[in-house]
């Protein structure tokens, strides 16, 4: 006859209801990431839909940028490919730095291809706040192909 | 957006295949990633070789619900392009990082039931002073001993041998080291966010002996101006997407170096 140790049997029952509670929590838990997943998924359409109705009824279109900590420098690159090239207009301030520049109207139409939504683009234009107080004077911009590299001396 | 000749459903994406695949050697993976690198190239050899798109790969909820028109013809924004010898899966929206894993398991797979010989995935690996490379290196990971047989064929590409890989071409290594799919990693240095069409050009030129094709890049150099204003927002889509899905892992040391 088979030992039946009750508190072996009930050790057993609470693992197992303790292994279901874990298990939810983890479904629950995955469940939330993924809705909070797709929570910023749509506040990132929302702002990106909002960035090109602005950028293409304005018709200027914001250039792509990186910036580089160089240590005792920034460098600011500022891509604008189908720039005119005698038309980049780099302003660089106390406190914040515009580029602007016209964009080749043979380029916007073999690019877009005839995009309705593209018909007004005409230009770039950029503007970034410095996060710290420059000396202009001591700031320079060069142009290298489609790309226009600003330097800033920190300090 | 013809017919559909034959779908399948792999973990939850729809292959809807309405032309023919065949049985190519190489799928080439050109997911948008660093500087567009694998896309810019990708579309570029499918222009070369005249490569006809057959597939489309759907989920209604992972991906947006997005039809791309080309020529007047409705396609899918995620397609399978295949010359019987070679197949390529290239995307016009981004991954979101929700849909990642799926995919990336679903194209290794269809991969192995395809019974493609390599995988070979290509992207670009950020470099701060890219503006000062004139000619970007090229870096290669293998799966396995079959595919660093196939990374020999490459010229002028070093083995990578440290740092930290984020996004599709993650979880597609790790697949396709379970499912023994083998696959190249090719990577090229290139602009973090911003696309570049010289370091696809660089990708183009490194694929060729493998693909036994004389692959011009001529023309893409030409165009890098266009390429570049036509994909400016892509790239902007690419970087947000890559952001949450933690591409900053991949500048940091890893803890084995500790």
């Amino acid at each position: 006859m088979a030992f039946i140790d009750p508190f072996e049997e009930r050790r057993r029952r609470i693992n197992e209801l303790f292994r279901d509670a874990l298990r939810r929590i983890e479904e629950l838990e995955a469940s939330l990431v993924n809705e909070l997943m797709r929570l910023s998924d749509e506040i990132e359409y929302e702002r990106i839909l909002d960035e090109r109705i602005n950028m293409l009824s304005s018709g200027a279109i914001e250039p792509l940028y990186q910036i580089i900590d160089r240590g005792d420098s920034i460098q600011i690159i500022v891509d604008m490919p189908g720039a005119v090239g005698e038309t980049v207009n780099v302003y660089i301030g106390e406190s914040e730095i515009r580029v602007e520049a016209r964009i080749d109207e043979d380029a916007i139409r073999r690019a877009f291809r005839g995009f309705v939504w593209a018909e007004r683009v005409e230009r770039y234009s950029w503007t970034y706040r410095l996060p710290f107080k420059i000396d202009p004077s001591r700031a320079s911009w060069r142009v290298a192909g489609s790309r226009v590299i600003i330097t800033v001396p920190k300090g | 957006m013809r017919g559909i000749a034959f779908e399948e459903e792999i973990y939850g994406f729809t292959f809807r295949e309405y032309g023919d695949v065949g049985k190519p050697r190489y799928l080439i993976l050109g997911l948008p990633d660093v500087g567009l690198v694998g896309s810019i190239a990708s579309m570029h050899i499918i222009r070369s070789l005249k490569v006809p798109d057959v597939a489309g790969i759907e989920n209604y909820t992972m991906l947006p619900p997005v039809v791309v028109i080309q020529n007047g013809e409705p396609k899918h924004p995620m397609r399978v392009y295949s010359n019987r010898d070679i197949a390529f899966v290239v995307t016009d929206v981004p991954i979101s990082p929700a849909g990642v894993a799926q995919l990336s398991m679903a194209l290794v797979e269809w991969a192995r039931l395809r019974g493609i010989d390599y995988l070979i995935s290509v992207t670009g690996i950020g470099h701060p002073a890219r503006v000062e490379v004139e000619k970007p290196s090229i870096y290669l990971l293998a799966s396995s001993d079959e595919a660093s047989e196939l990374a020999k064929k490459i010229e002028g590409g070093s083995r990578i041998n440290d740092g930290i890989l984020v996004g599709p071409y993650a979880i597609i290594l790790k697949e396709a080291v379970r499912r023994r799919v083998p696959n190249l990693v090719l990577m090229v240095e290139s602009f973090i966010d911003m696309p570049d069409p010289e370091a696809a050009a660089r990708a183009v030129e490194a694929l060729s002996p493998i693909l036994g094709a004389k692959l011009d890049v001529e023309k893409l150099l030409k165009e890098a101006e266009l390429i570049k204003l036509r994909l400016k927002e892509l790239m902007k889509e690419t970087k947000s997407v890559m952001a949450r899905m933690g591409k900053g892992y991949e500048y940091r040391t890893p803890l084995m170096y500790t």
